[in-house]
Protein backbone atom coordinates (compact mmCIF):
# COMPACT_ATOMS: atom_id res chain seq x y z
CA UNK A 1 0.00 0.00 0.00
CA UNK A 2 1.51 3.49 -0.95
CA UNK A 3 2.48 6.28 1.76
CA UNK A 4 4.38 8.33 -0.80
CA UNK A 5 2.56 10.31 -3.27
CA UNK A 6 3.81 12.29 -6.03
CA UNK A 7 1.87 15.36 -6.53
CA UNK A 8 2.37 16.05 -10.52
CA UNK A 9 0.56 19.42 -10.57
CA UNK A 10 1.12 23.23 -9.49
CA UNK A 11 -0.75 26.05 -8.22
CA UNK A 12 -4.32 25.64 -5.38
CA UNK A 13 -4.38 22.02 -6.55
CA UNK A 14 -1.00 20.88 -5.22
CA UNK A 15 -1.64 22.23 -2.19
CA UNK A 16 -4.87 20.70 -1.80
CA UNK A 17 -3.56 17.62 -2.69
CA UNK A 18 -0.66 18.02 -0.53
CA UNK A 19 -2.87 18.97 2.12
CA UNK A 20 -5.31 15.96 1.77
CA UNK A 21 -2.14 13.75 1.89
CA UNK A 22 -0.16 15.57 5.18
CA UNK A 23 -3.89 14.86 7.20
CA UNK A 24 -3.82 11.22 6.20
CA UNK A 25 -0.16 10.79 7.30
CA UNK A 26 1.00 10.33 3.52
CA UNK A 27 4.76 11.83 2.79
CA UNK A 28 4.36 13.98 -0.16
CA UNK A 29 6.89 14.47 -3.40
CA UNK A 30 6.18 17.50 -5.68
CA UNK A 31 7.61 18.43 -8.92
CA UNK A 32 7.92 21.74 -10.21
CA UNK A 33 9.17 24.19 -13.09
CA UNK A 34 11.70 26.37 -12.24
CA UNK A 35 9.56 29.14 -12.31
CA UNK A 36 7.47 27.10 -9.45
CA UNK A 37 10.45 27.00 -7.28
CA UNK A 38 9.24 29.42 -4.62
CA UNK A 39 5.77 28.46 -4.03
CA UNK A 40 4.23 27.29 -0.66
CA UNK A 41 3.35 24.00 -1.37
CA UNK A 42 7.15 23.21 -2.88
CA UNK A 43 8.36 24.57 0.51
CA UNK A 44 6.17 22.49 2.76
CA UNK A 45 6.63 18.81 0.58
CA UNK A 46 8.19 16.03 2.12
CA UNK A 47 10.63 16.08 -1.36
CA UNK A 48 10.49 18.76 -3.71
CA UNK A 49 12.27 17.98 -7.60
CA UNK A 50 12.79 20.75 -9.40
CA UNK A 51 12.14 18.51 -13.42
CA UNK A 52 12.94 21.58 -15.90
CA UNK A 53 12.15 25.02 -17.40
CA UNK A 54 9.26 27.16 -16.66
CA UNK A 55 7.16 25.59 -20.21
CA UNK A 56 4.91 23.13 -19.03
CA UNK A 57 5.65 21.07 -21.82
CA UNK A 58 8.90 20.34 -20.57
CA UNK A 59 7.52 19.98 -16.57
CA UNK A 60 3.98 19.44 -15.95
CA UNK A 61 3.10 17.81 -19.38
CA UNK A 62 6.88 15.52 -19.43
CA UNK A 63 5.77 12.37 -18.69
CA UNK A 64 9.05 10.81 -18.76
CA UNK A 65 10.30 13.62 -15.85
CA UNK A 66 7.92 13.00 -13.76
CA UNK A 67 7.68 9.05 -13.98
CA UNK A 68 12.00 9.83 -13.59
CA UNK A 69 10.94 12.03 -10.35
CA UNK A 70 8.82 9.42 -8.74
CA UNK A 71 11.73 6.29 -9.24
CA UNK A 72 13.79 9.28 -7.79
CA UNK A 73 12.45 9.76 -4.92
CA UNK A 74 10.33 6.59 -3.94
CA UNK A 75 7.28 7.88 -4.52
CA UNK A 76 4.49 4.99 -5.08
CA UNK A 77 1.55 6.87 -6.29
CA UNK A 78 0.87 9.91 -8.61
CA UNK A 79 -2.26 12.38 -8.23
CA UNK A 80 -2.33 14.35 -11.57
CA UNK A 81 -4.85 17.42 -9.88
CA UNK A 82 -7.18 19.05 -12.56
CA UNK A 83 -5.90 20.09 -16.41
CA UNK A 84 -2.02 19.29 -17.21
CA UNK A 85 -1.92 14.88 -17.73
CA UNK A 86 -5.05 14.59 -15.34
CA UNK A 87 -7.16 12.84 -18.49
CA UNK A 88 -4.39 11.67 -20.30
CA UNK A 89 -5.15 7.64 -21.04
CA UNK A 90 -1.89 7.21 -22.31
CA UNK A 91 -0.47 8.70 -19.14
CA UNK A 92 -2.49 6.99 -16.85
CA UNK A 93 -0.90 3.65 -18.81
CA UNK A 94 2.41 4.62 -18.23
CA UNK A 95 2.11 5.26 -14.25
CA UNK A 96 0.74 1.81 -14.34
CA UNK A 97 3.12 0.26 -16.44
CA UNK A 98 5.54 1.98 -13.96
CA UNK A 99 4.20 -0.18 -11.06
CA UNK A 100 2.78 2.94 -9.51
CA UNK A 101 -0.18 3.78 -8.62
CA UNK A 102 -2.13 6.29 -10.46
CA UNK A 103 -4.71 8.34 -8.24
CA UNK A 104 -7.59 8.21 -10.48
CA UNK A 105 -9.64 5.83 -13.15
CA UNK A 106 -8.40 3.28 -14.88
CA UNK A 107 -6.80 4.51 -18.69
CA UNK A 108 -9.90 2.58 -20.10
CA UNK A 109 -12.40 4.68 -18.43
CA UNK A 110 -10.47 7.75 -19.52
CA UNK A 111 -10.48 6.65 -23.19
CA UNK A 112 -13.56 6.05 -23.35
CA UNK A 113 -15.16 9.13 -22.08
CA UNK A 114 -12.46 11.29 -23.94
CA UNK A 115 -13.86 10.09 -27.14
CA UNK A 116 -17.01 12.48 -26.94
CA UNK A 117 -19.14 9.69 -29.11
CA UNK A 118 -18.33 6.54 -27.88
CA UNK A 119 -19.16 8.31 -24.02
CA UNK A 120 -22.61 9.27 -25.40
CA UNK A 121 -22.94 5.76 -26.73
CA UNK A 122 -22.09 4.30 -22.89
CA UNK A 123 -24.70 7.48 -21.58
CA UNK A 124 -27.47 6.36 -23.28
CA UNK A 125 -27.31 2.55 -22.46
CA UNK A 126 -27.20 3.29 -18.99
CA UNK A 127 -30.21 5.67 -19.63
CA UNK A 128 -28.56 8.47 -19.13
CA UNK A 129 -30.48 11.72 -21.03
CA UNK A 130 -28.27 13.15 -24.15
CA UNK A 131 -28.58 15.61 -26.56
CA UNK A 132 -30.54 14.62 -29.02
CA UNK A 133 -28.48 13.64 -32.44
CA UNK A 134 -26.49 10.28 -33.40
CA UNK A 135 -24.10 8.61 -30.97
CA UNK A 136 -22.08 7.98 -33.97
CA UNK A 137 -18.91 9.70 -36.11
CA UNK A 138 -20.96 11.37 -38.87
CA UNK A 139 -20.63 9.90 -42.44
CA UNK A 140 -18.13 11.43 -45.19
CA UNK A 141 -21.02 12.34 -47.55
CA UNK A 142 -22.36 15.71 -46.82
CA UNK A 143 -25.99 14.38 -48.36
CA UNK A 144 -26.66 12.37 -45.37
CA UNK A 145 -25.32 14.56 -43.18
CA UNK A 146 -28.03 16.88 -44.41
CA UNK A 147 -30.55 14.74 -43.98
CA UNK A 148 -29.22 13.97 -40.18
CA UNK A 149 -29.24 17.55 -39.48
CA UNK A 150 -32.64 18.02 -41.12
CA UNK A 151 -34.14 15.12 -39.11
CA UNK A 152 -32.91 16.18 -35.89
CA UNK A 153 -33.90 20.00 -36.98
CA UNK A 154 -31.85 23.35 -37.02
CA UNK A 155 -29.85 25.01 -35.10
CA UNK A 156 -27.65 22.27 -34.84
CA UNK A 157 -23.73 22.02 -33.45
CA UNK A 158 -20.95 20.38 -34.90
CA UNK A 159 -18.57 18.97 -32.42
CA UNK A 160 -15.04 17.10 -32.76
CA UNK A 161 -15.05 13.69 -31.26
CA UNK A 162 -12.05 14.50 -29.07
CA UNK A 163 -12.70 18.03 -28.23
CA UNK A 164 -14.27 19.07 -25.26
CA UNK A 165 -14.25 21.83 -23.06
CA UNK A 166 -15.71 24.20 -25.51
CA UNK A 167 -13.02 23.48 -27.87
CA UNK A 168 -13.53 22.29 -31.35
CA UNK A 169 -17.21 22.76 -32.45
CA UNK A 170 -19.09 24.99 -34.53
CA UNK A 171 -23.24 26.10 -34.50
CA UNK A 172 -24.89 25.80 -37.56
CA UNK A 173 -28.17 27.55 -37.84
CA UNK A 174 -29.32 27.01 -41.75
CA UNK A 175 -28.81 24.20 -44.30
CA UNK A 176 -26.90 26.52 -46.76
CA UNK A 177 -24.27 26.75 -43.84
CA UNK A 178 -23.76 23.23 -43.17
CA UNK A 179 -21.02 22.13 -45.65
CA UNK A 180 -19.03 24.31 -44.47
CA UNK A 181 -19.06 23.82 -41.27
CA UNK A 182 -18.23 20.60 -41.39
CA UNK A 183 -15.29 20.76 -43.46
CA UNK A 184 -13.68 23.81 -41.29
CA UNK A 185 -14.94 21.55 -38.00
CA UNK A 186 -13.60 18.48 -39.35
CA UNK A 187 -10.07 20.16 -40.71
CA UNK A 188 -9.94 21.58 -37.03
CA UNK A 189 -10.15 18.21 -35.17
CA UNK A 190 -7.54 16.46 -37.09
CA UNK A 191 -5.03 19.56 -36.35
CA UNK A 192 -5.65 19.97 -32.86
CA UNK A 193 -6.84 16.78 -31.43
CA UNK A 194 -5.71 14.20 -33.67
CA UNK A 195 -9.17 12.52 -34.09
CA UNK A 196 -11.25 14.12 -37.49
CA UNK A 197 -13.91 11.90 -36.35
CA UNK A 198 -17.12 14.87 -36.15
CA UNK A 199 -20.41 14.18 -34.53
CA UNK A 200 -23.57 16.65 -34.85
CA UNK A 201 -26.33 17.22 -32.27
CA UNK A 202 -29.14 19.98 -31.44
CA UNK A 203 -27.71 23.18 -29.92
CA UNK A 204 -29.82 24.36 -27.43
CA UNK A 205 -30.10 28.26 -27.09
CA UNK A 206 -30.47 29.05 -23.76
CA UNK A 207 -28.86 25.56 -21.61
CA UNK A 208 -27.69 26.27 -18.15
CA UNK A 209 -24.79 24.17 -17.10
CA UNK A 210 -25.84 21.52 -13.97
CA UNK A 211 -23.12 18.92 -13.52
CA UNK A 212 -23.64 16.16 -11.38
CA UNK A 213 -20.06 14.60 -8.50
CA UNK A 214 -19.78 10.96 -8.49
CA UNK A 215 -17.27 8.85 -6.18
CA UNK A 216 -16.81 4.92 -6.87
CA UNK A 217 -14.98 2.36 -5.06
CA UNK A 218 -12.81 -0.01 -6.18
CA UNK A 219 -15.70 -3.05 -4.17
CA UNK A 220 -18.80 -1.92 -6.18
CA UNK A 221 -19.74 1.20 -4.58
CA UNK A 222 -20.98 3.65 -6.58
CA UNK A 223 -22.07 7.46 -5.14
CA UNK A 224 -23.46 10.80 -6.33
CA UNK A 225 -22.63 13.30 -3.77
CA UNK A 226 -25.32 15.83 -5.56
CA UNK A 227 -25.46 18.31 -8.17
CA UNK A 228 -23.34 21.36 -9.31
CA UNK A 229 -24.87 24.95 -11.13
CA UNK A 230 -21.74 26.73 -12.79
CA UNK A 231 -23.73 28.40 -15.88
CA UNK A 232 -21.91 31.45 -14.92
CA UNK A 233 -18.87 31.11 -17.39
CA UNK A 234 -16.83 33.61 -19.98
CA UNK A 235 -15.82 31.90 -23.72
CA UNK A 236 -16.63 28.56 -21.95
CA UNK A 237 -14.59 29.00 -18.81
CA UNK A 238 -16.20 28.67 -15.32
CA UNK A 239 -16.39 32.02 -13.41
CA UNK A 240 -18.45 31.30 -10.71
CA UNK A 241 -19.86 27.92 -9.45
CA UNK A 242 -22.46 26.64 -6.49
CA UNK A 243 -24.26 23.45 -5.10
CA UNK A 244 -26.72 22.97 -5.29
CA UNK A 245 -28.58 24.22 -8.25
CA UNK A 246 -31.23 26.75 -7.54
CA UNK A 247 -34.73 26.14 -8.61
CA UNK A 248 -34.68 22.69 -10.18
CA UNK A 249 -36.66 19.95 -9.29
CA UNK A 250 -35.17 17.81 -6.76
CA UNK A 251 -37.04 14.71 -8.31
CA UNK A 252 -35.57 15.37 -11.69
CA UNK A 253 -32.07 15.72 -10.13
CA UNK A 254 -32.09 12.44 -7.94
CA UNK A 255 -33.27 10.79 -10.81
CA UNK A 256 -30.54 11.76 -13.02
CA UNK A 257 -27.67 11.40 -9.93
CA UNK A 258 -29.02 7.87 -9.85
CA UNK A 259 -28.36 7.29 -14.14
CA UNK A 260 -24.82 8.43 -13.45
CA UNK A 261 -24.55 5.80 -10.81
CA UNK A 262 -25.79 3.35 -13.15
CA UNK A 263 -23.19 4.64 -15.87
CA UNK A 264 -20.16 4.54 -13.67
CA UNK A 265 -21.49 0.71 -12.51
CA UNK A 266 -21.51 -0.22 -16.71
CA UNK A 267 -18.25 1.48 -17.39
CA UNK A 268 -16.10 -0.05 -14.19
CA UNK A 269 -15.51 3.68 -12.91
CA UNK A 270 -13.08 4.36 -10.18
CA UNK A 271 -12.44 7.28 -7.95
CA UNK A 272 -13.69 11.55 -7.93
CA UNK A 273 -15.95 11.88 -11.46
CA UNK A 274 -18.34 14.44 -12.95
CA UNK A 275 -20.93 14.49 -15.41
CA UNK A 276 -21.70 17.76 -17.24
CA UNK A 277 -25.09 18.33 -18.47
CA UNK A 278 -27.29 20.74 -20.27
CA UNK A 279 -30.26 22.19 -19.08
CA UNK A 280 -33.10 23.63 -20.75
CA UNK A 281 -36.61 23.83 -20.36
CA UNK A 282 -37.01 21.04 -17.42
CA UNK A 283 -34.96 18.78 -19.19
CA UNK A 284 -31.12 16.82 -18.92
CA UNK A 285 -28.86 16.60 -21.56
CA UNK A 286 -25.43 15.16 -20.96
CA UNK A 287 -22.81 16.41 -22.54
CA UNK A 288 -19.35 14.93 -21.44
CA UNK A 289 -17.75 13.47 -18.44
CA UNK A 290 -14.62 14.70 -16.75
CA UNK A 291 -12.55 11.79 -15.11
CA UNK A 292 -10.87 14.18 -12.65
CA UNK A 293 -11.06 15.85 -9.51
CA UNK A 294 -12.49 19.43 -10.51
CA UNK A 295 -11.59 23.14 -9.85
CA UNK A 296 -14.76 23.39 -8.29
CA UNK A 297 -15.19 20.35 -6.43
CA UNK A 298 -14.93 22.34 -2.80
CA UNK A 299 -18.80 23.43 -3.07
CA UNK A 300 -19.66 19.93 -3.26
CA UNK A 301 -17.40 19.39 -0.14
CA UNK A 302 -19.02 22.62 1.70
CA UNK A 303 -22.69 21.39 1.36
CA UNK A 304 -22.14 17.22 1.89
CA UNK A 305 -19.08 17.42 4.31
CA UNK A 306 -17.34 14.62 2.17
CA UNK A 307 -13.28 15.72 1.46
CA UNK A 308 -13.32 14.42 -2.55
CA UNK A 309 -9.49 14.56 -2.76
CA UNK A 310 -9.20 12.64 0.54
CA UNK A 311 -11.73 9.71 -0.78
CA UNK A 312 -9.96 9.99 -4.22
CA UNK A 313 -6.69 8.39 -2.02
CA UNK A 314 -8.30 6.39 -0.37
CA UNK A 315 -10.21 4.73 -3.25
CA UNK A 316 -7.12 4.46 -4.93
CA UNK A 317 -5.27 2.46 -1.51
CA UNK A 318 -8.28 0.12 -2.38
CA UNK A 319 -10.00 1.24 0.80
CA UNK A 320 -13.95 1.00 1.15
CA UNK A 321 -16.10 4.06 0.58
CA UNK A 322 -17.46 4.70 4.14
CA UNK A 323 -20.67 6.09 3.51
CA UNK A 324 -23.44 4.74 1.91
CA UNK A 325 -25.77 6.48 -0.50
CA UNK A 326 -28.99 7.82 2.71
CA UNK A 327 -25.98 8.82 4.42
CA UNK A 328 -25.47 12.31 2.41
CA UNK A 329 -27.79 14.98 3.22
CA UNK A 330 -26.46 17.73 1.27
CA UNK A 331 -26.85 20.88 4.12
CA UNK A 332 -27.46 24.56 3.00
CA UNK A 333 -25.82 26.33 -0.30
CA UNK A 334 -22.29 27.19 -1.26
CA UNK A 335 -20.79 29.52 -3.54
CA UNK A 336 -17.46 29.34 -5.39
CA UNK A 337 -15.65 32.52 -6.91
CA UNK A 338 -12.52 31.97 -8.76
CA UNK A 339 -9.94 34.32 -8.18
CA UNK A 340 -7.53 34.54 -11.26
CA UNK A 341 -4.27 37.16 -11.69
CA UNK A 342 -6.00 39.09 -14.63
CA UNK A 343 -7.64 42.10 -15.54
CA UNK A 344 -10.89 42.37 -14.12
CA UNK A 345 -12.25 44.23 -17.28
CA UNK A 346 -10.23 42.98 -20.11
CA UNK A 347 -9.16 39.96 -18.46
CA UNK A 348 -5.60 40.68 -20.00
CA UNK A 349 -3.43 38.43 -17.42
CA UNK A 350 -1.57 39.81 -14.61
CA UNK A 351 1.80 37.96 -13.75
CA UNK A 352 3.81 39.05 -10.91
CA UNK A 353 5.05 39.57 -7.93
CA UNK A 354 1.85 39.32 -5.09
CA UNK A 355 3.19 42.23 -2.67
CA UNK A 356 -0.11 41.88 0.11
CA UNK A 357 -2.30 39.13 0.45
CA UNK A 358 -4.98 39.31 2.62
CA UNK A 359 -7.00 36.17 2.68
CA UNK A 360 -10.81 36.47 4.67
CA UNK A 361 -11.94 34.53 7.02
CA UNK A 362 -14.86 33.64 9.61
CA UNK A 363 -18.06 31.22 9.50
CA UNK A 364 -18.67 29.75 6.10
CA UNK A 365 -15.94 31.17 4.80
CA UNK A 366 -12.86 28.78 2.79
CA UNK A 367 -10.02 30.34 0.73
CA UNK A 368 -8.25 27.37 -1.06
CA UNK A 369 -4.77 29.46 -2.15
CA UNK A 370 -1.25 28.92 -2.27
CA UNK A 371 -0.33 32.11 -2.96
CA UNK A 372 1.27 34.10 0.22
CA UNK A 373 2.31 38.00 0.03
CA UNK A 374 5.65 37.94 -1.96
CA UNK A 375 4.54 34.77 -3.85
CA UNK A 376 5.41 34.79 -7.91
CA UNK A 377 2.42 34.32 -10.45
CA UNK A 378 4.25 32.96 -13.53
CA UNK A 379 3.10 34.19 -17.00
CA UNK A 380 3.88 30.51 -17.84
CA UNK A 381 0.44 29.05 -16.31
CA UNK A 382 -3.42 29.53 -16.15
CA UNK A 383 -4.09 32.54 -14.07
CA UNK A 384 -5.88 30.89 -10.93
CA UNK A 385 -4.89 32.19 -7.75
CA UNK A 386 -7.38 30.97 -5.55
CA UNK A 387 -10.86 29.91 -4.90
CA UNK A 388 -12.80 31.89 -2.52
CA UNK A 389 -15.85 29.41 -1.18
CA UNK A 390 -19.08 30.53 0.85
CA UNK A 391 -21.46 28.37 2.41
CA UNK A 392 -24.42 29.46 4.09
CA UNK A 393 -27.64 27.74 5.20
CA UNK A 394 -29.44 29.45 2.37
CA UNK A 395 -28.56 30.73 -1.00
CA UNK A 396 -28.87 34.60 0.49
CA UNK A 397 -26.57 34.00 3.63
CA UNK A 398 -23.68 32.40 0.95
CA UNK A 399 -23.84 35.02 -0.72
CA UNK A 400 -23.72 37.72 2.39
CA UNK A 401 -20.83 36.12 3.62
CA UNK A 402 -19.26 35.58 0.33
CA UNK A 403 -20.08 39.90 0.14
CA UNK A 404 -18.48 40.41 3.08
CA UNK A 405 -15.52 37.93 2.46
CA UNK A 406 -14.50 39.94 -1.12
CA UNK A 407 -14.65 42.91 0.86
CA UNK A 408 -11.56 41.92 3.11
CA UNK A 409 -9.62 40.01 0.19
CA UNK A 410 -6.65 41.98 -0.63
CA UNK A 411 -4.50 41.45 -3.25
CA UNK A 412 -1.48 43.96 -4.48
CA UNK A 413 1.07 43.49 -7.19
CA UNK A 414 -1.06 41.74 -9.33
CA UNK A 415 -4.75 42.73 -10.75
CA UNK A 416 -7.20 40.23 -9.72
CA UNK A 417 -10.78 39.87 -11.04
CA UNK A 418 -12.51 40.74 -7.55
CA UNK A 419 -14.31 43.65 -8.56
CA UNK A 420 -15.57 41.60 -11.16
CA UNK A 421 -17.25 39.55 -8.42
CA UNK A 422 -18.47 42.08 -6.56
CA UNK A 423 -19.94 43.51 -9.38
CA UNK A 424 -21.99 39.96 -10.36
CA UNK A 425 -23.21 39.93 -6.61
CA UNK A 426 -24.78 42.88 -7.27
CA UNK A 427 -26.29 42.08 -10.36
CA UNK A 428 -30.12 41.26 -9.73
CA UNK A 429 -30.30 38.33 -12.10
CA UNK A 430 -27.38 36.46 -10.24
CA UNK A 431 -28.56 37.06 -6.56
CA UNK A 432 -32.24 35.72 -8.07
CA UNK A 433 -30.22 32.21 -9.19
CA UNK A 434 -31.19 29.97 -12.46
CA UNK A 435 -29.43 32.22 -15.31
CA UNK A 436 -28.24 30.30 -18.66
CA UNK A 437 -25.10 29.72 -19.83
CA UNK A 438 -24.74 33.45 -21.64
CA UNK A 439 -25.81 35.43 -19.16
CA UNK A 440 -22.44 36.85 -17.80
CA UNK A 441 -21.26 37.69 -21.12
CA UNK A 442 -24.98 39.22 -22.14
CA UNK A 443 -24.34 41.15 -18.86
CA UNK A 444 -20.88 42.35 -19.73
CA UNK A 445 -21.80 43.50 -23.02
CA UNK A 446 -24.46 45.95 -21.49
CA UNK A 447 -22.42 47.19 -19.40
CA UNK A 448 -19.78 48.19 -21.96
CA UNK A 449 -22.73 49.63 -24.12
CA UNK A 450 -24.52 51.32 -21.49
CA UNK A 451 -21.09 53.40 -20.53
CA UNK B 1 1.95 52.04 -32.29
CA UNK B 2 4.30 49.09 -32.00
CA UNK B 3 6.78 49.72 -28.78
CA UNK B 4 10.49 49.33 -29.70
CA UNK B 5 13.55 48.35 -27.65
CA UNK B 6 14.52 51.30 -27.54
CA UNK B 7 11.23 52.78 -26.10
CA UNK B 8 11.38 50.58 -23.29
CA UNK B 9 14.54 51.76 -22.29
CA UNK B 10 13.47 55.15 -22.65
CA UNK B 11 10.62 54.05 -20.29
CA UNK B 12 13.07 52.67 -17.72
CA UNK B 13 15.33 55.96 -17.85
CA UNK B 14 11.66 57.88 -17.25
CA UNK B 15 10.84 55.54 -14.44
CA UNK B 16 13.69 55.57 -12.24
CA UNK B 17 14.48 59.11 -12.60
CA UNK B 18 10.82 59.77 -11.56
CA UNK B 19 10.82 57.44 -9.01
CA UNK B 20 7.91 55.59 -10.21
CA UNK B 21 8.92 51.53 -9.32
CA UNK B 22 6.24 49.77 -11.54
CA UNK B 23 4.41 51.00 -14.92
CA UNK B 24 2.11 48.69 -17.28
CA UNK B 25 1.17 49.34 -20.62
CA UNK B 26 -1.72 47.49 -22.78
CA UNK B 27 -2.31 47.65 -26.50
CA UNK B 28 -4.44 44.97 -28.61
CA UNK B 29 -2.19 41.79 -28.35
CA UNK B 30 1.15 43.56 -26.32
CA UNK B 31 1.15 44.11 -22.56
CA UNK B 32 4.39 45.63 -21.12
CA UNK B 33 5.30 45.62 -17.73
CA UNK B 34 8.01 47.53 -16.32
CA UNK B 35 9.31 47.00 -13.04
CA UNK B 36 12.39 48.88 -11.48
CA UNK B 37 14.68 47.17 -9.03
CA UNK B 38 14.30 50.51 -6.38
CA UNK B 39 16.47 48.13 -3.60
CA UNK B 40 19.98 49.88 -2.78
CA UNK B 41 22.94 48.69 -5.15
CA UNK B 42 25.75 47.71 -4.02
CA UNK B 43 29.06 48.96 -6.45
CA UNK B 44 30.64 45.38 -7.40
CA UNK B 45 34.35 46.75 -6.95
CA UNK B 46 33.41 47.96 -3.58
CA UNK B 47 32.32 44.46 -2.33
CA UNK B 48 35.78 43.04 -0.33
CA UNK B 49 34.91 39.69 -2.40
CA UNK B 50 35.62 40.93 -5.34
CA UNK B 51 38.92 42.08 -4.23
CA UNK B 52 39.87 38.81 -3.70
CA UNK B 53 38.34 37.27 -6.30
CA UNK B 54 38.30 39.44 -9.20
CA UNK B 55 36.02 37.61 -11.69
CA UNK B 56 33.39 36.72 -9.04
CA UNK B 57 30.73 37.41 -11.64
CA UNK B 58 32.61 35.31 -14.40
CA UNK B 59 32.30 31.87 -12.71
CA UNK B 60 30.24 29.89 -15.49
CA UNK B 61 28.38 27.07 -13.26
CA UNK B 62 27.60 23.47 -14.78
CA UNK B 63 23.79 22.63 -13.93
CA UNK B 64 21.64 19.35 -13.03
CA UNK B 65 19.21 18.55 -15.95
CA UNK B 66 17.16 16.15 -14.05
CA UNK B 67 16.66 15.16 -10.68
CA UNK B 68 18.36 12.64 -9.52
CA UNK B 69 20.79 11.48 -6.41
CA UNK B 70 24.11 13.44 -7.51
CA UNK B 71 27.52 10.89 -7.93
CA UNK B 72 30.88 12.78 -7.96
CA UNK B 73 32.61 9.51 -8.87
CA UNK B 74 32.14 6.68 -11.51
CA UNK B 75 30.19 3.66 -9.65
CA UNK B 76 33.58 1.71 -9.96
CA UNK B 77 36.06 3.69 -8.78
CA UNK B 78 36.54 6.24 -5.82
CA UNK B 79 38.17 9.42 -7.41
CA UNK B 80 35.77 11.73 -8.12
CA UNK B 81 35.68 13.15 -11.80
CA UNK B 82 37.15 16.07 -11.06
CA UNK B 83 38.42 18.32 -7.85
CA UNK B 84 39.19 21.52 -7.19
CA UNK B 85 42.28 23.45 -9.31
CA UNK B 86 42.01 20.92 -12.20
CA UNK B 87 41.68 21.84 -15.32
CA UNK B 88 39.10 20.87 -17.77
CA UNK B 89 37.95 20.93 -21.44
CA UNK B 90 34.12 22.27 -22.68
CA UNK B 91 31.65 19.04 -22.75
CA UNK B 92 34.30 17.04 -19.85
CA UNK B 93 32.23 14.86 -17.62
CA UNK B 94 32.03 16.79 -14.19
CA UNK B 95 29.61 14.14 -12.69
CA UNK B 96 26.35 11.88 -13.04
CA UNK B 97 22.73 12.11 -11.44
CA UNK B 98 21.76 8.49 -10.96
CA UNK B 99 17.91 7.74 -11.42
CA UNK B 100 17.31 4.37 -10.63
CA UNK B 101 19.42 2.35 -12.79
CA UNK B 102 19.90 4.90 -15.11
CA UNK B 103 23.33 7.52 -14.89
CA UNK B 104 22.56 10.91 -16.86
CA UNK B 105 26.15 12.88 -17.36
CA UNK B 106 27.09 16.49 -16.07
CA UNK B 107 29.06 17.94 -18.66
CA UNK B 108 31.64 20.92 -18.79
CA UNK B 109 29.73 23.69 -20.51
CA UNK B 110 32.92 25.46 -21.29
CA UNK B 111 36.78 24.97 -20.67
CA UNK B 112 38.39 26.50 -17.56
CA UNK B 113 39.63 25.69 -14.54
CA UNK B 114 37.41 23.94 -11.42
CA UNK B 115 36.60 26.14 -8.93
CA UNK B 116 34.43 24.23 -6.54
CA UNK B 117 32.31 20.81 -6.60
CA UNK B 118 29.11 22.36 -5.07
CA UNK B 119 26.63 19.32 -4.91
CA UNK B 120 27.22 17.21 -2.20
CA UNK B 121 28.17 13.91 -3.45
CA UNK B 122 24.60 11.40 -3.11
CA UNK B 123 22.78 14.63 -2.95
CA UNK B 124 19.12 14.68 -4.62
CA UNK B 125 19.55 17.68 -7.06
CA UNK B 126 17.00 18.50 -9.54
CA UNK B 127 16.82 20.41 -12.79
CA UNK B 128 19.07 23.75 -12.66
CA UNK B 129 20.47 22.55 -9.12
CA UNK B 130 24.41 24.11 -9.19
CA UNK B 131 26.87 20.93 -9.55
CA UNK B 132 30.38 22.57 -10.19
CA UNK B 133 31.57 26.03 -10.34
CA UNK B 134 34.29 26.83 -13.10
CA UNK B 135 36.51 29.91 -13.77
CA UNK B 136 36.41 29.51 -17.67
CA UNK B 137 39.60 30.59 -19.60
CA UNK B 138 39.42 34.00 -21.03
CA UNK B 139 38.08 34.91 -23.45
CA UNK B 140 35.04 32.65 -22.00
CA UNK B 141 33.50 30.75 -24.79
CA UNK B 142 30.85 29.14 -22.86
CA UNK B 143 29.17 26.06 -25.48
CA UNK B 144 25.34 27.02 -23.75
Amino acid sequence: MFDKVLIANRGEIALRIQRACRAMGLKTVVIHSEADSDARYVALADQALCIGPAPANSTYLNVAAILLAAEVSGAQAIHPGYGFLSESAEFADRVARANLTFIGPPAECIRTMGDKIAAKRAMRLAGVPCVPGPDSALPDDPAEVRAIARNIGYPVIIKAAGGGGGRGMRIVRKEDALDEALALTRAEASKAFGNAAVYIEKFLEKPRHIEIQVLCDQHDNHLWLGDRDCSLQRRNQKVVEEAPAPGIDRALIQQVGSSCVEACRRIGYRGAGTFEFLYENGQFFFIEMNTRVQVEHPVTEMTTGIDIVKEQIRIARGEHLGIAQGDIAPVGHAVEFRINAEDPATFTPSPGTVTRWDVPGGIGIRVDSHIAAGATVPRHYDSLVGKLIAHGSTREEALARARVALSELRAEGIRTNVPLHQAILSDPTFCRGGFDIHHLEHWMNAKVAAQ
Amino acid sequence: MPIETTDIARLAQILENSGVDTIEIEEPGLTLKLVVDTRPRIAASASPAAATAPAADHFVTAKADVAGHFRAAHPWQDKPFVAPGQRIEAGAMLGLVKIGLLYAPVVAPTAGIVDAVIAENGAMVGYGTPIVRILPHAPSNPLN
